[in-house]
């Protein structure tokens, strides 16, 4: 639309509808053909009390979206048959006569919105809003900027705030190091076969009480993670286990194969460390371009999917031949202590998408990688049943435990493409034999073995995760069957997920239960009940968090962060919330406003309109202190020993905003975030010496 | 989103073993004929179903009527659902590909000789405890023995086909319950049988209607209550409905299964001896009214005040919301407008028709008729207030209270008539007209008025409130509802049109053309499931409920609901052996259903936390049902003093009483049991010669006739449209516009 064009007038208007009503005699409730009686007329007039021209927005002209006005219309309701005209309460416009084209209803609607000007006078139409006044600017100087704490620093630990558990696909790199620590400290406990805390005695608790195929699957497991969740906290405290939401599109869940497989930061990689003392202890020595390539691939990070993948590349691209698969091989057994030195959350004994002859999961196993889409559908499940399983007389697989679940665990388990091999096979290498991928070949023992899966795995006789172990050639992953599956690392952010989209699925079900809830849960002394909530268990479910500490000291007249990268897959969320942690009670009742990148906001910034304003929380406050000395001190985190009064009256407290529509306004323009927080006492002028809290954060949620 | 439609599905007893036909799926419609595998057969257009011919089959025997059940699928494309077909693209529990099959699981059972015996409104709201049961010498574990429980069976749309509710136990073998062998006058052995159709639809069979006593010897078999007669069974069931959809998914080359959102459920009923005439209120109006008051489905017309021009959305589901809108001030739209001919005149229309289903209305001056100098002339009651000259407009304030009109707006017309102006305003000719019917209208809290008899200046002093129908109970002093009174929306609707607030769409043109109003309910299929679920439900009995016909009170209680027109079945029962899921990872559905997830035998008791099971819906109606069948013709209903069903002058030996009361012969619900009507009575030269005839001739209303109607309920004839006198022709030319048929 250019600007000043002339809208149509009322005499178009008029035979637009003369046209369509034909020679309909509906009487419109007594109204007649209401449109012929000039523009006034039109404006005014009512069928049934429905007002075919709604009256003009009030308020600024400048601030109501356009086509407000139409669309608010009985007329323009009518002619489109939306409700009340949607043939409940009335039939579409016109009755009788025939049906306005979608163009020509554009054109009421745009004379409408032009004010509903007759032939003798035109409505020229303001097209471009004026600019709005310039925001007033303040000063920031003196306003400190805040920073995202060192990544991996865990909020807090008070009563009352749940930890997160992320995605790991968005941790960073100290974040992820800080997992991997946690894990190496368990494996380390493995000396003291004793401790239950150590890794395979956490592993066999799987192997020994695992629950599938029937409702106790979902809280068996959310109280398994738990306290292995606890147990690396023993080590690493605040340590969360991060969840693997395998059908982000970076997996392309459509053709899994040709995706990421599995989450990076499990992948086989060399640190530097460890590719130098590789090299040095190779027998035959390396040539130099082959040391070169080595250490490159440390310097560039490389990542591989499996063992096989690595292997060849060496072979094949680097050229370094002495190798075989032989789990007896020198040469290989540094290599997979290089690697396995290099990252712990890395598994030899995971072949993930890798079948036998090279087919794919659709044609060897029949079981198709989960998509969101399919994971919507579970959603959608409406009983306990169909979703997690069925009860002791009704032993039923739930479809939770049946797609995603069964099928991320053949997912990354997969086949070792070098058991039993004199040589690597690689695709396109030196030492291929030229055979042809034949897909199909062993369908029929490997569906067996599918649905017996108990009876494939060979635990006699394994010393897990010794090293023996980790240098055999088994032909399945551990993950493939429920007795070994948890030795694999990628078992746990699978399952966190796996909870993660049960405790989904929960807040829309909040009926929805298991039959038996006063199941005991072995190994554990909790009950089905127990495992409902995950509140007590500590923690929530958050995309990515970034948490800003400010400390309790001193109280801030306005937060302003300082930019927070945002990762660039982490952008796409449902939900984006700013948190106030631990605020103490304040004397005063003020507002906090929060504003997303426009750090100079302030108490006269407006809010109406203002794509960068978020939202707000009011905080009631608490009045001058009536006690004595002491009573209104903030209490600390635990209370001591043996006092058993009531929760202290002044317990700092969240407070949580909803920024979703702001965040997502926000990233439309790339770049990072900005928080600014505004606090705003009863006179709507900035409080300075106000609000504390011990620091703000931002998650984006699912 | 797969759902099963309707979401309660009506079947109808018969003694025919071959014949069937399919349940009507409009009002007042006939029964659609179908073939020997249930596939209905469609007119030459291919679409429109061809009514049934005869309702008994070669040897004279009652045909059965089938429910038909099909899956409708709803998703962005069509968010009010379209049917699913074999071949269709499907999808669910993560899995997509291409319909193959469609397996369908039904567990039907009968609980009424282990229920409670029907005593009027007992039970409503829960039985007190130690409340005798039928049957009470029977106790213990023995009592299972009461339930006649075939197990569930399953059927699909290849291989098998068709599935028995019999005292085999079907393919699963499962270890059923019946009644002993040796019932007078006739044994029970099946309660039905189930089958797919071409298309993979199911269609569900009641029983033959064979009733039963488990006692011999001199005097025996006998009933003694309209109700309740201890010793009987009957074939009636009711229970659950379940599908599978089975698809063949490409991307992993395997069948894959998943179920439909939530089960149907399949009730038997006996037969409608008059299928084209609609109950004064029907199963669906009696539901539409629950939900919209209860549940919130239509917050546009009855919702919380200043909330109609933006209707609040309240899921069905979600307990705390529903909860939070009925503590509001809730009320009913006044600036609703009804239509006339699509709301008002359906309801109007319908006690005229009763005139042709007994002597009482026969025999009279008609005050229904619909003829043109009739009470009833659809031409006058139609005509909206003209609105020419504008008028002031008193403008009803929305908090108004729902004002009775009976009151001041009939008042105010005696006030005019009888002073010197105008009793009739010109613009507004038939008001008076429109106010009359609906100030004679019983409200709710008039259920034991007989007429309004205190104020001498109202115009319907002395006249009985309508409907003059049997109520709830008129037969015992313990909380007696002696009439029928319309269902709250009803009045709403009528008492906007009686105050000019309707649209005539002849007036705006609305009407297709050839619309009679004397042929005045919808006839085109239903296009969406939500219209099937309220068409079928129309031809059923919505009151009143002493204990009905096919299902009594229970159907008004809202914990018994899942969704609007769909049961809360205890899925622990109603689902199949295995999960889906379960299904998926041993690739195949077990047909043969084994049931070993049925740990307990059906309950003896209701559990509406948990949902119903089989045979919990007609458990609340008589036993044997012939018993209560032929006795709901009339009911001398004592009027002496509202509250009280049942004097006794001779305890007090007290003349006055005695010469004070009154009664008043009541009908019941001459839709469902007809009492007389036209039949022909010879043929001269093609004309017919038609005889007024009682109807169940030989019955006597006495507990001995209700053991006849044990066998003689088949030989009854079908009340149908005259077809010498076709056609929707002018109520003045109707004199014989029902025949009953097939008498044999």
């Amino acid at each position: 639309m250019d600007t000043g064009a002339l809208t149509i007038a009322y005499a178009r208007v008029k035979a637009i509808l003369d046209e369509a009503a034909g020679d309909s005699s509906a009487d419109y409730g007594g109204a007649g053909r209401f449109w012929t009686r000039g523009a006034r007329a039109l404006e005014e007039a009512e069928i049934f009390g429905v007002k075919m021209v709604a009256p003009p927005a009030t308020g600024h002209a400048c601030c109501a979206p356009v086509r407000t006005r139409s669309a608010a219309s009985g007329l323009i309701k009518g002619l489109r048959g939306e409700a009340p005209f949607d043939g409940d309460r009335f039939p579409a416009l016109p009755w009788g006569g025939r049906t306005v084209s979608p163009s020509d209803i554009d054109h009421i609607a745009e004379w409408i919105d032009a004010g509903c000007p007759d032939e003798t006078t035109s409505v020229p139409v303001e097209l471009s809003p004026g600019e709005p006044a310039p925001p007033v600017r303040v000063r920031t100087s003196q306003i400190a900027e805040f920073a995202v704490a060192v990544e991996g620093y865990s909020p807090t630990s008070q009563v009352g705030e749940p930890r997160r558990r992320m995605n790991i696909d968005f941790m960073g790199e100290a974040q992820l190091d800080r997992l991997r620590r946690g894990f190496r400290q368990l494996y380390a406990l493995n000396r003291w076969p004793e401790d239950r805390r150590s890794y395979n005695n956490q592993a066999l608790i799987h192997q020994n009480h695992c629950q599938h195929g029937w409702e106790r699957f979902l809280p068996w497991h959310r109280a398994y993670l738990y306290e292995f969740e606890q147990n690396l906290q023993d080590f690493e405290p605040g340590l969360m286990l991060p969840y693997w939401d395998f059908t982000m599109p970076e997996y392309r869940p459509e053709e899994p194969d040709k995706g990421c497989i599995i989450p990076k930061s499990m992948k086989a990689y060399l640190t530097e460390e460890a590719a130098e003392t590789l090299v040095a202890a190779l027998d035959p020595a390396p040539t130099a371009d082959q040391k070169k390539a080595v250490l490159a691939l440390a310097r560039e990070r490389t990542y591989f999917t499996s063992q096989h993948h690595f292997f060849c590349h060496l072979v094949t691209t680097i050229g370094y031949g002495a190798v075989t698969p032989d789990p007896k091989n020198a040469n290989r057994q540094r290599l997979i202590d290089a690697l396995l030195e290099s990252n712990a959350l890395w598994y030899p004994l995971r072949y993930p998408a890798e079948y036998a002859g090279g087919g794919t999961i659709n044609q060897v196993i029949h079981y198709h990688y989960p998509s969101a889409d399919d994971i919507t559908q579970i959603l959608s499940l409406n009983n306990f049943r169909d979703f997690g399983g069925g009860n002791i007389y009704d032993a039923a697989f739930g479809f939770l435990d049946q797609n995603p679940h069964n099928t991320m665990h053949i997912w990354t388990g997969g086949q070792n493409p070098d058991a039993g091999l004199a040589a690597y096979v690689c695709k396109d290498g030196p030492t291929a034999t030229g055979t042809t991928p034949q897909p199909e070949a062993d369908t029929a023992r490997l569906r067996a073995l599918t649905i017996r899966r108990n009876d494939a795995a060979q635990v006699g006789g394994r010393r897990f995760h010794a090293r023996s172990d980790l240098y055999s050639q088994p032909g399945l992953g551990d993950m493939f069957s429920n007795l070994t599956a948890s030795y694999d690392p990628v078992f746990w952010p699978i399952h966190v997920n796996i909870d993660r989209i049960w405790w989904e699925w929960q807040k829309l079900n909040p009926n929805a239960l298991p039959a038996d809830l006063d199941a005991v849960l072995s190994p554990w002394n909790c009950t089905i009940r127990d495992t409902l909530d995950i509140a007590p268990f500590g923690y929530e479910y958050v995309r990515s968090s970034h948490f800003m500490p400010v400390g309790l000291e001193a109280p801030v007249s306005r937060f302003v962060s300082q930019p927070i990268a945002v990762p660039e897959a982490g952008r796409n969320f449902k939900r984006a919330e700013i948190r106030l942690h631990q605020v103490p009670q304040l004397m005063r009742s003020c507002f906090v406003r929060a504003f997303l990148n426009d750090p100079g906001a302030n108490a006269s910034t407006a809010i109406k309109g203002n794509p960068h304003y978020g939202g707000y929380i009011s905080i009631f406050g608490h009045g001058a202190c009536y006690g004595g000395p002491g009573h209104c001190d903030i209490p600390p985190a635990q209370p001591r020993r043996f006092d058993q009064r009531p929760r202290s009256h002044n317990t700092p407290r969240n407070h949580r905003i909803d920024v979703t529509a702001a965040a997502k306004r926000a990233f439309e323009g790339g770049g990072p975030l900005q928080i600014t927080l505004v606090v705003i006492g009863g006179d709507y002028q900035e409080e300075s010496e106000l609000l504390k809290l011990e620091g703000v954060s931002i998650s984006f949620m699912d | 989103m797969y759902r099963i439609h309707p979401g309660i599905g009506i079947a109808r007893l018969g003694n025919s073993e071959t014949d069937f036909y399919l349940a009507p799926e409009t009002p007042a419609a006939l029964p659609q004929a179908c073939d020997s595998f249930g596939n209905p057969l469609y007119g030459p257009d291919g679409v429109a179903p061809v009514p049934v011919k005869t309702f008994k089959d070669s040897q004279g025997r009652v045909k059965r009527q089938g429910a038909r059940f099909q899956i409708v699928v709803y998703d962005e494309s069509s968010p009010e659902g379209r049917p699913l077909a074999i071949g269709d693209p499907v999808e669910g529990g993560g899995n997509h590909g291409v319909l193959v099959d469609i397996q369908w699981r039904v567990y039907v059972a009968n609980k009424k000789a282990s229920w409670y015996p029907f005593s009027e409104l007992k039970g409503e709201h829960g039985y007190a405890p130690d409340s005798p049961r039928r049957n009470s010498d029977i106790t213990g574990q023995d009592r299972d023995l009461l339930i006649i429980d075939p197990g569930p069976r399953s059927v699909n749309a290849i291989t098998d086909r068709r599935a028995h509710f019999d005292r085999s136990g079907g393919p699963g073998a499962y270890a059923t319950t019946f009644p002993p062998k040796g019932l007078q006058p006739f044994d029970i052995d099946t309660l039905g049988e189930m089958m797919t159709d071409d298309k993979g639809r199911l269609v569900v069979l009641g029983g033959y209607g064979r009733s039963g006593m488990d006692v011999s010897g001199f005097g025996e078999p006998k009933i003694e209550d309209y109700a309740n007669t201890d010793g009987w069974y009957d074939d009636i069931s009711d229970g659950p409905v379940m599908a599978r959809l089975v698809m063949y998914s490409e991307q992993v080359g395997q069948n894959r299964y998943v179920d439909v959102e939530f089960p149907a459920w399949v009730v038997v009923g006996y037969p409608r001896f008059a299928p084209q005439i609609l109950d004064m209120i029907t199963m669906d109006e009696m539901l539409h009214d629950l939900y919209v008051r209860r549940f919130a489905t239509e917050t546009g017309i009855y919702g919380i005040l200043g909330t109609f021009d933006d209707p609040q959305q309240i899921p069905f589901r979600d307990e705390v919301a529903l909860r939070h809108w009925q503590a509001g001030r809730l009320a009913w739209n006044r600036n609703y407008r009804p239509w006339f001919y699509r709301d008002i005149w359906p309801i109007l229309f319908r006690p005229d028709e009763f005139r042709y289903l007994n002597d009482i209305l026969q025999q009279s001056n008609y005050p229904h008729d619909q003829a043109q100098r009739g009470t009833f002339d659809p031409n006058k009651l139609s005509q909206t207030p003209r609105r020419g000259a504008p008028r002031p407009e008193v403008e009803t304030p929305p908090e108004a209270a729902l004002r009775d009109a009976s009151q001041g707006e009939a008042v105010v017309q005696v006030a005019l008539a009888t002073g010197p102006a105008r009793h009739v305003e010109p613009e507004d000719p038939y008001g008076p007209m429109r106010r009359f019917l609906f100030d004679l209208l019983r409200r709710a809290g008039e259920a034991n008025s007989f007429q309004v008899q205190d104020r001498a200046s109202s115009r319907i002093h002395s006249l009985p409130l309508m409907p003059l129908l049997c109520g709830d109970n008129p037969l015992t002093n313990e909380t007696p509802s002696k009439f029928l009174h319309l269902t709250e929306y009803q009045l709403f609707i009528l008492g906007q049109w009686a105050r000019g607030w309707f649209i005539n769409e002849k007036e705006e043109g609305w009407l297709p053309a050839g619309y009679s109003p004397f042929e005045p309910y919808p006839t085109p299929p239903p296009k969406t499931g939500h219209e099937l679920d309220r068409g079928v439900l129309s031809n059923v009995l919505g009151g009143a409920f002493c204990p009905g016909a096919e299902i009594g009170w229970v159907m008004r209680n809202p914990s018994i609901y899942w969704a609007p027109y769909r049961i809360n079945a205890d899925r622990s029962i109603s689902d199949f052996l295995q999960s889906a899921a379960q299904a998926n990872q041993f690739q195949g559905s077990v047909i043969a259903d084994y049931t070993f997830s049925v740990q307990s035998p059906l309950s003896q008791d209701n559990d509406f936390e948990a949902g119903l099971q089989p045979g919990d819906l007609t458990k609340y109606m008589a036993l044997p049902w012939q018993s209560d069948f032929n006795e709901c013709t009339t009911q001398p209903i004592n009027i002496t003093y509202a509250d009280w069903n049942n004097l006794w002058p001779g305890s007090d030996n007290d003349k006055r009483l005695r010469l004070d009361e009154r009664t008043w012969t009541t009908l019941w619900w001459p839709a469902h049991r007809p009492l007389q009507s036209f039949e022909i009575a010879s043929i001269d030269n093609g004309q017919p010669n038609y005889v007024w005839a009682t109807w169940s001739r030989g019955v006597p209303q006495t507990p001995a006739g209700d053991l006849k109607m044990v066998t003689e309920w088949s030989r009854l004839g079908f009340i149908v449209r005259n077809p010498y006198q076709p056609g929707a022709k002018s109520a003045d030319d109707l004199t014989y516009k029902y025949i009953s048929v097939e008498r044999s």
